[in-house]
């Protein structure tokens, strides 16, 4: 099962990239411990999740082809 | 009857459909408040003046400086120097004398914020760091005021509408971000760099919102959170929901709003809040806060007429879970005690509580 992951604002650059693809994860927090794994400044950072374009605050259940948003707070203007 | 000046200025935007003369009086009605009058309330100012929004408001404390002028459109040269509310006062009367500008040049704090966007119907986030946007927003979800909010960081830009009722509640930023984002965790455009154009974009998105709201037409971003990458130009936009802590982190009436000094709170390691016997009575009659006084047994005056825990300070570590209310006040003879045992409090329960100490400790009050 493959989902994608889009990184926006700064979490682009702790990521070094704008999307992931990612196969075998379950659901959201399964993600979440994932992706801190392989980029510990995640943790550092504040953001919301979005699962198919829905803000979601409790584990959500992943299937094939869920796309999944991390989006942090911009403070500019 | 509105002069043929009115039929001709507006003549492209009253033969829409859908728009029209009803739509162009409930602008002329209007009343919009913009915070921040840079990068992105240039381009908001610019078209709402442009539309006719019958007031708008400005509030900014700052001055013009050369390096705005790549994205702060209202303002040249020549303006180096000078305020930003009344540079920006004088463009729009040009550019439209029937719309009514108020300027003021003041910063937004915990004492000014509910006067100065209390008698506009909408408020516009224009401003350029966390402190005062959680602020302005606490502001708006308190006296239930819609706010346009936008921000923006390098490539990237944020819109939504806050504090607009619809079925699945009414949402706010701390619904997103329930609370401000730690010094160094993020960076401002003066440290980040931003390009021109990008406020441009959002600020005349949130120009679009606002016209939008007023007139009744198309859909309002609403509980939504758009996102508008400038290198890709893509748009990426999600649905929003009311988190449940979001609501309790607004401070629950104006006076608690007002005690709140939110330049200290989000400083690090003052968390803590001092306010005076004035701002502590205030607190104590809106029922919410637990005072907890921190003496021994025994020491005077005792604390007659308000309701309190007894928690010595020697204690606080061991029984500082019996303190269920999410507002603390904790007050001790002359201040100093209390002012500790608020520091150790703030760092058991991290940012979860509005936690104060009262200045002055006992002695300070005047009627007990």
């Amino acid at each position: 099962m493959e989902i994608s992951v889009l990184f926006f604002g700064q979490l682009e650059e702790v990521t070094g990239t704008h999307r992931l693809v990612i196969s075998d994860v379950v659901d959201t927090d399964a993600l979440d411990s994932h992706l801190k794994q392989q980029y510990p400044l995640l943790e550092t950072i504040t953001y919301i999740t979005a699962v198919n374009r829905q803000i979601i605050r409790n584990k959500v259940l992943l299937t094939e082809n869920a796309e999944v948003a991390l989006l942090p707070p911009f403070s500019g203007g | 009857m509105r002069n043929d000046h009115f039929y001709e200025r507006y003549h492209r935007q009253l033969i829409l459909e859908g728009f029209g003369m009803a739509a162009q009086e409930k602008l002329a009605g209007a009343k919009v408040l913009i915070a921040g009058a840079g990068g992105l309330g240039c381009p908001a100012l610019l078209y709402l003046a442009g539309a006719g929004v019958g007031k708008i408001g400005i509030v900014d404390e700052g001055m013009v400086e050369l390096s705005n002028l790549h994205r702060q459109v209202l303002y040249s040269v020549h303006d180096i120097g000078k305020s930003k509310v009344d540079c920006a006062r004088q463009v729009l009367n040009r550019l439209n004398p029937e719309v009514e500008i108020c300027p003021l040049q003041v910063r937004l704090n915990n004492s000014n914020c509910l006067d100065v966007i209390r008698d506009y119907d909408i408020v516009i986030d224009g401003l350029d760091n966390f402190q005062t946007k959680y602020l302005l927003n606490d502001a708006c979800a308190l006296l239930l005021k819609p706010l346009i909010y936008g921000a923006i960081t390098r490539f990237e830009g944020q819109v939504s509408i806050f504090n607009v009722p619809s079925p699945q509640g009414s949402v706010n930023y701390r619904d997103l971000y329930p609370r401000q984002p730690g010094s160094g965790e993020t960076m401002s455009c003066n440290e980040a760099g931003v390009l021109g154009i990008l406020p441009g974009i959002i600020g005349s998105f949130q120009a679009g919102e606002c016209i939008k709201l007023i007139t009744g037409i198309g859909e309002p971003l609403v509980n939504k959170l758009l996102t508008y990458n400038a290198l890709t130009s893509e748009i990426y936009t999600i649905g929003l929901s009311p988190s449940g802590t979001g609501s309790t982190l607004i401070p629950r009436n104006e006076a608690q709003f007002s005690a709140r000094d939110d330049q200290l709170s989000c400083t690090p390691g003052a968390a803590v809040i001092e306010i005076d016997s004035a701002q502590f009575c205030a607190l104590i009659k809106d029922g919410e806060a637990v005072v907890v006084d921190v003496r021994g047994p025994g020491e005077r005056p005792v604390l007659k007429g308000i309701g309190h825990l007894q928690i010595p300070l020697p204690q606080l570590s061991e029984r500082h879970s019996e303190i269920k209310q999410d507002t603390v006040v904790f007050v001790c003879q002359s201040g100093q005690r209390s002012l500790t045992a608020a520091s150790r409090f703030s760092r058991l329960h991290p940012g979860s509580k509005d936690i104060y100490s009262l200045k002055g400790g006992v002695n300070g009050l005047k009627s007990l």
